[in-house]
């Protein structure tokens, strides 16, 4: 039986918000590359969640749901006109910590050099662990354009970290 | 092998200084969205459209709860979580394992309001006949109270969230003149008045058809469709829907066609393209009463009578159901509600869980599922 319409209380959201704000905005900084865009992306995603509640059914589905709403309003953010040229690529975003020298300065920027399906399809799959599936549910594609984008975006990724990073292979993780 | 890939993003995501969330800050901002979402509430750009008549609001909102307080609760359906549908004289506002409410005549259609249904009754079920068209009020077990209105073979609107049914009137006054007005259904009061000036003469009904979005009541008329802010009077248009066929509004969204760009999902007052598809796919797309989700059939498809395609609007995320689309309606909460003279099935969208059927008897009488149109 379909579970019947319903809002979250506030408690409930708080507590999602709370639960899951670290882990989406990990995923939204890797996806935007900035951390006010991350932030912004968060609240915006959280927000439509509730706004969509009654979709949402389960708690415990609730930061899956918002991930993916989080993703889809990332990739509307690129459609938007502009976004890449307010978007600096040959230069690093802001960041208040530290550095492995070595390499772990230019990955954020190499990231921001992939296509918007492509950023999203690698930081899905490599730092949120989804599988060839899961990540095309979340984008709303097909299997085969997540496994064609992971290799196109695989290949630019080496070309711009090195073999070191993202070696020859293959295949990759997941298929 | 992509280990150290993905080793590099989490140490970029671990080592990243996280804010603290401000709970009740996205709780206002979501409250916001729905709020917006479901009311369609006027947005600033919309204040720099010609107002383009100035003797409305003859009648001001009575219960007005005009309130555009984000934090305000919003009201959800109450009606029909299973789904409302109607045989002949028999509704079933609630659900096939709720009981049914017999009323005096034919229904012709069912319609969400958060108080229930509506039921527009007349001397058969069909929609186009010249005979009277009433409105009937269900809400649970009470006695259905008849709204005292005979709109003909006008195109009246509700929404799913609020307790008004909007239709529109024939204004006094030379010219081209049209009273919209919004109905309490919870005693049948006038609740708003506001008149439009614009030419109708498209379709052949009494007057333009309307479509009822929180505190939007849009009409369609030949050159246009009016955007009328019930609630404060007044009258801008509504350029995103444009001129030509009406449009319904749910949910503050609509489906748009244009020859060129194909068929579109749009958020009224944004414009915002929320999905589109090429007209080559030749594509019908209904909207769920909460105006989350929309129904693709793509008929230059083979197989466009054995499945079709939901579209979660929020998300993106897309559910192939089997089954012939026509088939299939909502209930309020936007599930898919199919109706058999045996049983009554609510389907979950976008949800895990099969589909829940209860046997019902329907007789004889003509089928109308709620929220469905059953327009000529």
């Amino acid at each position: 039986m379909a579970a019947p319409s319903r809002t979250a209380s506030d408690a409930e959201f708080s507590a999602l918000v709370h639960g899951c704000w670290a882990s989406l905005y990990r995923t939204a900084y890797l996806l935007v590359g900035d951390r006010g865009d991350a932030e912004d992306l968060v609240q915006t995603a959280l927000a439509q969640t509730y706004a969509s509640w009654h979709r949402v059914r389960d708690i415990e589905a609730a930061p899956a749901y918002a991930r993916t709403v989080l993703v889809n309003t990332a990739t509307s953010w690129f459609r938007k006109k502009g976004w890449r040229k307010e978007r600096p690529t040959e230069t690093l975003p802001e960041h208040g910590y530290e550095h492995d020298p070595s390499d772990r300065p230019s990955l954020v920027a190499a990231l921001a050099q992939l296509p918007t399906r492509q950023r999203a399809v690698v930081v899905l799959r490599y730092y949120d662990d989804l599988s060839v599936a899961q990540t095309a549910h979340a984008l709303g594609c097909t299997e085969g354009t997540v496994k064609s984008q992971t290799h196109d975006a695989l290949a630019r990724l080496r070309t711009l970290l090195g073999e070191a990073v993202v070696p020859q292979t293959l295949g990759a993780r997941h298929d | 092998m992509t280990e150290r890939l993905s080793t590099l993003l989490r140490e970029e995501a671990t080592d990243l200084p996280i804010p603290v969330p401000d709970a009740h800050a996205i709780l206002r901002r979501g409250r916001a969205v729905r709020r917006r979402r479901r009311a369609g509430t006027v947005v600033a750009t919309v204040a720099a459209t010609a107002v383009v008549v100035a003797g409305f609001a003859a009648l001001g909102p009575k219960d007005s709860g005009t309130d555009r307080d984000d934090t305000a609760p919003v009201t959800e359906p109450r009606s029909a979580d299973a789904g409302a549908f109607a045989a002949g004289s028999t509704v079933w506002p609630r659900g096939a394992d709720r009981p049914s409410v017999e009323v005096d005549g034919q229904v012709k259609a069912v319609y969400y309001t958060s108080e229930g249904v509506v039921a527009r009754v007349g001397n058969n079920p069909y929609s186009d006949d010249a005979g009277p068209s009433r409105y009937v009020a269900i809400n649970g077990d009470e006695a259905p109270r008849d709204l005292g209105i005979d709109l003909g073979d006008r195109i009246p609107s509700t929404d799913a969230t609020q307790p008004y049914l909007a239709y529109a009137d024939d204004a006094p006054g030379p010219g081209d003149l049209w009273d919209v007005v919004v109905l309490d259904v919870r005693d049948g009061s006038e609740v708003a008045r506001v008149t439009v000036d614009g030419r109708f003469g498209q379709g052949g009904w009494e007057a333009p058809p309307v479509s009822l979005s929180g505190d939007h009541v849009y009409v369609a008329l030949d050159s246009s469709t009016a955007d009328v802010d019930w609630r404060a009077g007044t009258v801008g248009d509504a350029p995103v829907l444009g001129a030509g066929a009406p449009s319904t509004v749910v949910g503050g969204r609509a489906v748009t066609y244009d020859s060129t760009s194909g068929v579109t999902v749009v958020d009224v007052q944004t414009g915002d393209k929320l999905m589109a598809v090429p007209a080559k796919r030749t594509p019908y797309i209904l909207l769920s009463p909460d105006g989350s989700i929309a129904k693709v059939v793509y008929q230059d498809s083979p197989t466009s009578e054995e499945s079709f395609v939901l579209h979660d609007l929020d998300t993106g995320a897309e559910q192939t159901v089997d089954g012939a689309a026509w088939d299939y309606g909502w209930t309020a909460a936007g599930d898919l509600l199919k109706v058999t003279a045996k049983e009554a099935t609510v389907c979950p969208t976008f949800a895990d869980g099969g589909c829940s059927a209860v046997p019902v008897d329907l007789g004889k009488g003509e089928l109308r599922i709620a929220g469905m149109s059953y327009e000529s």
